[in-house]
């Protein structure tokens, strides 16, 4: 069982997603990712897709929202012997730039110090060196907050708060840091695929 | 008389004098007279209190004091001990922690293409052996962690927005005593009771 388990970590590249969700609850990552389990997407997962989408195809949607030429970029490269995904909401190879959207209720969520911190950033900082060779200094980077309410229907709509732009400096160091810190988290990732044994086994 | 009985017929006697403070209203010279009646009452009564709670805590602090001078010159001695031992684990920690930036520095300015550059693999290979801290360091007795914690330093209090400024209250009551009006400040006068019975 531990072979199947590795195999399929192995056989889908990491995401920020998978990353994220290790970092938050091995259990419930090795449901999704080792055994597969599709989980419904959430309401806010499904409203932050919509935002996407209408933010790429509509420019008179969310006006205050900078938006780069392409839209959900995807690149993949094997590093150090992981595949690697990342779908970057918004680039553009010749300024530099990418831009990430981040939909949430929680207004106290993204500030200059949770969006320095936000490792999803440096990872794709490093997708676009490794792929593009394009050094992180270069790039002019952007995490855009888009606030969120839960409407009276318990539906999701758009916060009256300021959409907030909140710009990111990387470095090639920061960039190596992730790096290295991917290297340790796959190793991790691969040992408790190893050792881990489902409910469903 | 117990303490109790003693703080019992005190707050007996002031009650009835502290429900009328309530009530005052001074508007006339003859309304300030009741009141300075009042006020020298209370203070008389606030004295006695005083007077009496001294009595029972006196000779608690002497003793409190005589404990504290028995223990100080060893605590002295031990905290002296204390911080000479953490000075010295926080020095060797910076230093060590400098020296892995500075490396990791130098082997990200190193990536690139060409002669002397690094691949990115390479140079994430070289900093995964860097020589690493210890952030938690066990013993017998017990362990330490070292925490990062950030600190600042006012280096230029000009280049410091202004909501960031707190008045210096102490030098500016000295320049008001001394005669010196300051810009940005408004100079009053109030009226201050002083008691005396």
């Amino acid at each position: 069982m531990a072979q199947i388990h590795l195999d399929r970590l192995r056989a889908r590249p990491l995401s920020w997603s998978s990353i994220s969700s290790w970092e938050y609850d091995r259990e419930r990552w090795a449901k999704k990712y080792l055994e597969n389990v599709v989980e419904p997407p959430s309401k806010a997962m499904d409203f932050g897709k919509v935002i996407g989408e209408r933010l790429a195809s509509d420019p008179s949607f969310l006006p205050s929202v900078p938006r780069l030429p392409i839209f959900e970029h995807g690149i993949k490269y094997t590093f150090a012997g992981i595949p690697l995904v990342g779908y970057i909401d918004s680039y553009c190879p010749d300024t530099p730039a990418f831009y990430e959207y981040k939909t949430s209720g929680n207004v106290k969520k993204w500030n200059k110090k949770s969006v320095k911190e936000h490792g999803q950033i440096d990872m794709y900082a490093m997708l676009i060196y490794v792929a593009h060779g394009i050094p992180p200094e270069k790039l002019t980077i952007k995490l855009v907050y888009i606030p969120v309410v839960e409407s009276g229907s318990f539906e999701l709509e758009i916060g009256k708060e300021s959409v907030q732009v909140f710009p990111v400096k990387k470095t090639m160091k920061d960039v190596l840091m992730f790096a290295s810190k991917l290297k340790k988290t796959y190793k991790d990732m691969e040992e408790f695929a190893k050792e881990y044994n489902s409910i469903s086994t | 008389m117990n303490d109790e009985t003693s703080v019992s017929i005190i707050e007996n006697e002031v009650s009835p004098i502290v429900a009328t403070t309530q009530s005052i209203v001074i508007g006339s010279p003859e309304d300030m007279r009741n009141a300075t009646e009042i006020l020298s009452k209370l203070n008389v009564f606030n004295d006695r209190l005083i007077e009496d709670k001294e009595r029972i805590t006196k000779p608690l602090n002497a003793a409190l004091k005589e404990i504290r001078a028995k223990y100080k010159p060893m605590e002295e001695k031990l905290g002296d001990a204390i911080t000479v031992i953490r000075d010295k684990m926080e020095t060797y920690q910076i230093a060590a922690t400098r020296k892995l930036k500075e490396e990791q520095d130098k082997i990200a300015a190193r990536i690139g293409e060409g002669k002397g550059k690094l691949k990115i693999e390479t140079a994430v290979a070289k900093m995964d052996h860097l020589d690493v801290p210890e952030k938690n360091i066990e013993g017998d007795t017990g362990s330490v962690s070292f925490v990062t914690v950030k600190k600042f330093e006012v280096t230029d209090l000009s280049l410091v927005p202004i909501e960031y400024h707190l008045a210096n209250e102490v030098a500016i009551r000295k320049a008001m005593k001394d005669g010196n009006e300051l810009p940005g400040v408004r100079y009053f006068e109030e009226q201050s009771v002083r008691n005396s019975r």
